[in-house]
């Protein structure tokens, strides 16, 4: 009873959340489009890998060696280690294969909105989830159809709605001045790091690196 | 391209995207304490942190800025501040975003 609450509290919490999935997924069907993937490939791709930066990432690699995808898409994901630690550390009292289950369900907002709620339950996730995924694979379907008529500032937008709802579940996180502090140092160092490299690639990096220091200094 | 070389990449990125979610869910166990529990919410925070900035910055290197993203954060970011509602704050953020964007800014 108590995991059914939880993941309708999932699937209500994160429909906010869906059109910037959608509008995310719409950008990777059109770019999917753009490198020569038939409409079934790119959502098959969606609907298995469900990782938006490293099928991105794939679609400007598509004819290299399989074992070269497979790094690429490694290393754009590096980001998820630092995250399911943090889901891991949430979820403790869940059993390992629920919390399993649970960090394979994680994406960039979903597990915003799980770390925004302090949630302590998988079933949580698992609802978020039920709400990403359509919305991802619906997405990636509707790219590829509407690719020819998606005016250019429609996917330059879906940037920029993804990014207001990492800064708002940012903001809503930080209950203390310290993660504040951390948060925006975290955020100061991936822009400095993104002049040389990728932000993803930053992104676990800086995180750790910010989080060990809000540790260690003292007041 | 091949069908069989199409299922070959679609399950190399899809390896690749979860074994870093997989991997610590599976082996970890983090047990109760004070200090684990101050380093995992500061992590959280810092992700989101980071998380908001490379999406503002559009995740490639060279960083680039569309003057109309980190106008919608700021009112999003701001909107979240004073008033604690997710929905409004973000529906806020787009709304400056839709704004901004068709104003030009991009």
């Amino acid at each position: 009873m108590e995991g059914w609450r939880a993941l309708r509290h999932g699937v209500a919490i994160s429909l906010p959340v869906a059109p910037g999935n959608v509008a995310w997924g719409l950008a990777f069907g059109a770019a999917a489009t753009a490198a020569g993937l038939r409409l079934s490939g790119a959502v098959a791709m969606s609907a298995v890998a469900f990782s938006g930066t490293a099928q991105l990432a794939a679609v400007s690699l598509l004819h290299q060696p399989v074992p070269a995808l497979f790094l690429t898409s490694l290393l754009v994901s590096v980001r998820f280690l630092p995250m399911s630690v943090a889901l891991t550390g949430m979820l403790r009292e869940a059993p390992r294969w629920q919390r399993l289950l649970a960090a394979c369900c994680i994406a960039d907002a979903t597990f915003a909105l799980a770390a925004a709620t302090d949630t302590r339950s998988p079933w949580f996730v698992v609802g978020t989830w039920l709400t990403s995924y359509p919305s991802w694979v619906a997405g990636t379907a509707a790219g590829m159809l509407m690719a020819p008529l998606l005016p250019a500032r429609l996917l330059a937008a879906s940037d920029g709605m993804v990014a207001v709802i990492f800064a708002v579940l940012a903001v809503e996180v930080c209950l203390s001045r310290r993660q504040a502090a951390v948060a925006v140092a975290t955020a100061a160092g991936v822009g400095a790091a993104m002049l040389v490299v990728p932000g993803y690639v930053a992104l676990p990096v800086m995180a750790m690196l910010a989080a060990v220091l809000g540790l260690v200094v003292p007041r | 391209m091949t069908g069989l070389h199409l299922a070959g990449v679609i399950g190399a990125v899809a390896a690749g995207a979860v074994l870093p979610k997989a991997v610590p869910a599976a082996s970890l166990s983090i047990g109760p304490g004070r200090r684990g529990e101050r380093f995992l919410g500061l992590l959280a925070a810092a992700l989101l942190g980071g998380l908001a900035m490379v999406s503002t910055l559009g995740g490639k290197a060279p960083a680039r800025l569309t003057p109309a993203v980190p106008l919608a954060v700021a009112a999003g970011a701001t909107a979240a501040a004073l008033t604690r509602r997710t929905l409004l704050s973000m529906l806020a953020g787009w709304a400056v975003l839709v704004g901004a964007l068709l104003a030009g800014l991009d």
